[in-house]
């Protein structure tokens, strides 16, 4: 079920694929008793990784309006994290912050301690740098507790081979799964994939996707008051063990979408990139990548990042049909503005159909739904397919980090894995990635470095 | 559309119950196309021979590309601020009316374009805080301080900052603290004192001499001819300065984008405000923009009707604390900037604590 072949698929295909994975969660969900679905439940929350989008999303949840939720655990490695996120929310929301003392954990078996304080059916969000996704993500099936949990979840091969047993684990055990890539709870796309499916655009035969803008990412050296691991931890984007880089974090949503309104995830990537600006920035990043991802049908999406000030900037996907084309994202992620029309040139003339305005948020609209499908006992799993969507996105990263094609296959089988011993590590660790005599981290040298991103 | 289509309706039989004529605007259109004629007249504003009627202020970017705008001088005089009782679509917050002297100042003709606002975030964006602790980030920021021109900028924005428009679309998605801080570079960029027009400053020169309901008359049928809003947008901003202008020369006083003024908001705001040049309440939590922008009906698009940030403006930030500097996803909001003549008139920093 995991596995991507290159078989051809039809939207025939796409739609009873859908209808059985479906299918299987419904069983599941007949076989296991019903854990948290009362209405007068309080439903407890903790938060671990407590940076600016742990705290957004644990304010969005604090904002689900069908019945009591409230925060009760914090955790981070760092204290002025925990400390900052204590402030912020308790200002916010304080008739559902319920966060004493003693349940400010912080280190990193912080998660432990956070998810102790919550009972099967209440939800942990998981939001520190994707490296740890895995392992808290094992001790919340353990403890039967729900999970929200950030984009990406795994970053590369390896963390995508434990992350899908774990998946099925999570499916087995009834848990109610969500993955921040929001766009997918987008009421317009939902809308749009609605159209395409039913044909509105024709088959389609191309996707583009832009993230251009200015420089991101970079990182200068550690400073002297930190240690190595704390200072990786901080910077995530930086190191590709912590996050996949910057192609994983800033990418994810778009290869995502595309995919999903394709009906299909891509088997095998060709890309190009490179590093000009870096400057005396020690990240392990490139400053563009050009990506054409293939679909089992042979048609491309065609993407492209780049982090250069001063250049043409976007943020924006594309659909291309048979009979017309579509606007998946108009600039950034939220409001989408998607619309459908006639022929390739996107003109006001041959305008379809446009998403009505104003749009809710996705940040908020995926909170509602995953609160909902808890409290009603819905099938609501995202664990595979953020894990796929993790995994496609590492195979575009690495296709431009080695200078070969990538299949899934390849990606997936990999062999090196960024940071093997992560659910080891405590203050005192040495980082996963060391510097060289020069102070400088190894980066990716395509066609150098086959095999391995470093 | 259909409920637009009744709304307009039903607005336009309201106004005619008050007998309000509605081919004012034809003479209005006239005062206009007199002005434009007068203020053609260039050149930097001259203090012995009293402020030129209008000016081009033109930018030297750091990359050495110039950028242009049309400053137009606002006329100092009294004005009815507020909308009286029984003007269709009007919210508490407009009253009372009161009497309201305002100084002389210039108004940029337009709103501040994309082109502008990239110029400034391309010289001022901060690097990135972590570098702030090395070695050469102490040197730049040395660099910095020893540069007159420098100011302080906004971090990187999440995304893209024209979010798909051109570059003569006006800048959207800023925070009012990332509008103030774009004046502020502007100010020491040109030597001129650039700032937020204030909230009463906006709506007199938005009036233009005119005591009706969108300033060229009261009849919302010629608001697609001054204006982009929700019936006549096509769910976008639009190019600044492609509709007609006011009778004071000023583009786009209403739609495309919201405007930012320089005051906190509050609904009290007119209860016990100051006679000349009122700046608005000294403390508050959100800031005033004012004549609507390309998704307002026609209600939103009236010279006294007032809106403040809301919380939704956050909403496509998803992180906490949110940015300082950016309102991502939103825009429909955007600013343009004033200029005082009197010394003693209000500043970018008075006031606001």
């Amino acid at each position: 079920m995991n596995e991507i072949t290159r078989k051809k698929t039809s939207r025939r295909e796409f739609l009873k694929n859908t209808g059985r994975i479906a299918a299987t969660s419904a069983l599941a969900a007949a076989v296991v008793p019903r854990i948290y679905a009362a209405e007068n439940n309080t439903i407890k929350l903790a938060l671990v990784g407590c940076g600016g989008r742990g705290n957004g999303a644990a304010s969005n949840a604090l904002s689900v309006k069908n019945g009591p939720i409230k925060l009760v655990a914090l955790a981070d490695v760092f204290e002025n994290r925990v400390a900052s996120s204590y402030k912020g929310l308790k200002d916010k929301h304080a008739a559902q912050f319920d966060v004493s003392e003693d349940r400010k954990f912080v280190g990193f078996d912080g998660y432990r301690k956070a998810m102790d304080c919550l009972n099967a059916g209440d939800v942990v969000i998981l939001a520190t740098p994707p490296a740890f996704r895995w392992v808290h993500f094992t001790y919340a099936i353990e403890k039967g507790i729900n999970v929200f949990m950030e984009k990406p979840i795994t970053v590369d091969g390896p963390s995508t081979r434990k992350f899908l047993k774990l998946a099925e684990e999570s499916v087995k055990k009834d848990l109610k799964v969500g993955v921040g890539l929001m766009v997918r709870h987008c009421r317009g796309r939902q809308q749009l994939l609605d159209r395409i499916k039913s044909g509105e655009i024709g088959d389609i035969v191309m996707l583009r996707g832009y993230r251009m803008g200015g420089q991101a990412a970079t990182t200068g050296p550690k400073p002297d008051n930190m240690s190595e691991l704390l200072y990786q931890v901080q910077r995530f984007h930086s190191f590709l063990w912590a996050s996949g880089g910057m192609y994983s974090d800033y990418y994810i949503h778009q290869i995502d979408e595309c995919s999903w309104m394709k009906g299909a995830w891509p088997i095998e990537a060709h890309a190009t990139g490179g590093r000009h600006y870096r400057g005396n920035n020690v990240d392990q990043n490139f400053d563009n990548y050009s990506v054409e991802y293939t679909y089992p049908d042979g048609t491309k999406l065609l993407y492209y990042g780049r982090n250069m000030s001063g250049c043409y900037s976007a943020f924006s996907s594309y659909a291309h049909g048979t009979k017309g084309s579509a606007v998946i994202t108009t600039s950034s992620h939220t409001p989408g503005k998607v619309r459908t029309y006639k022929g390739h040139n996107m003109e006001k003339a041959d305008l379809i159909w446009a998403f009505p305005q104003p749009e809710q948020s996705p940040y908020q609209l995926e909170w509602d739904d995953l609160i909902d499908a808890i409290r009603q006992n819905k099938p609501y799993n995202e664990a595979e397919r953020g894990a796929i969507a993790s995994l496609v996105s590492s195979m575009g990263r690495m296709a431009a980090h080695t200078g070969q094609i990538i299949t899934y296959d390849q990606v997936l089988n990999c062999e090196q894995e960024f940071a093997p011993d992560v659910d080891k590590l405590t203050m005192s660790s040495p980082a996963p990635l060391q510097a060289g005599p020069d102070g400088k981290y190894p980066v990716p040298q395509p066609g150098i470095l086959k095999q391995r991103e470093y | 559309m259909l409920s637009w289509n009744r709304f307009a309706y039903s607005i336009k039989k309201a106004w005619g119950k008050q007998g309000l004529k509605v081919n004012r605007g034809v003479k209005h259109l006239a005062l206009a196309v007199l002005s434009l004629i007068a203020f053609q007249c260039r050149g930097a504003p001259d203090e012995a021979r009293g402020p030129a009627k209008s000016y081009t202020e033109t930018v030297t970017t750091k990359s050495g590309e110039k950028v242009s705008f049309k400053m137009v001088l606002v006329p100092g005089g009294t004005f009815l601020m507020g909308s009286p009782e029984g003007e269709p679509g009007r919210k508490d917050d407009e009253g009372p009316q009161h009497k309201v002297r305002i100084d002389q100042f210039y108004l940029c003709t337009t709103e501040t374009t994309i082109e502008l606002f990239l110029a400034y975030y391309h010289e001022t964006v901060s690097a990135k805080k972590d570098f702030t602790e090395t070695e050469q980030a102490k040197k730049e920021a040395e660099l910095v301080a020893n540069d007159v021109d420098a100011a302080t900028g906004p971090t990187p924005v999440y995304g893209d900052m024209t979010m798909g428009y051109g570059k003569t679309h006006p800048a959207i998605g800023m925070t009012w603290h990332n509008a103030m801080n774009f004046c502020e570079w502007l100010s020491k960029k040109t030597g001129r004192k650039y700032r937020l027009p204030t909230e009463a400053e906006w709506e007199y020169a938005c009036r233009a001499g005119a005591t009706n309901v969108f300033g060229f008359g009261n009849d919302p049928n010629q608001l697609a001819e001054f204006a982009w809003y929700k019936t006549n947008s096509d769910g976008e901003t639009h190019e600044v300065g492609k509709k007609k202008t006011n009778a004071w020369g000023l583009y786009d006083m209403l739609g495309n984008v919201s405007e930012w003024v320089y005051d906190f908001y509050s609904p009290q705001a007119y209860k016990d405000a100051a006679n000349t040049n009122p700046r608005g309440p000294t403390t508050g939590k959100v800031h005033v923009a004012r004549g609507g922008d390309y998704t307002s009906p026609i209600e939103d698009m009236r010279c006294a009707a007032r809106t403040f940030e809301e919380e939704g403006w956050r909403s496509g930030d998803p992180q906490i604390p949110k940015s300082k500097w950016w309102l991502p996803g939103m825009d429909f909001i955007g600013f343009r900037a004033a200029m005082s003549i009197d010394p003693n008139a209000v500043k970018p920093n008075d006031g606001q604590k």
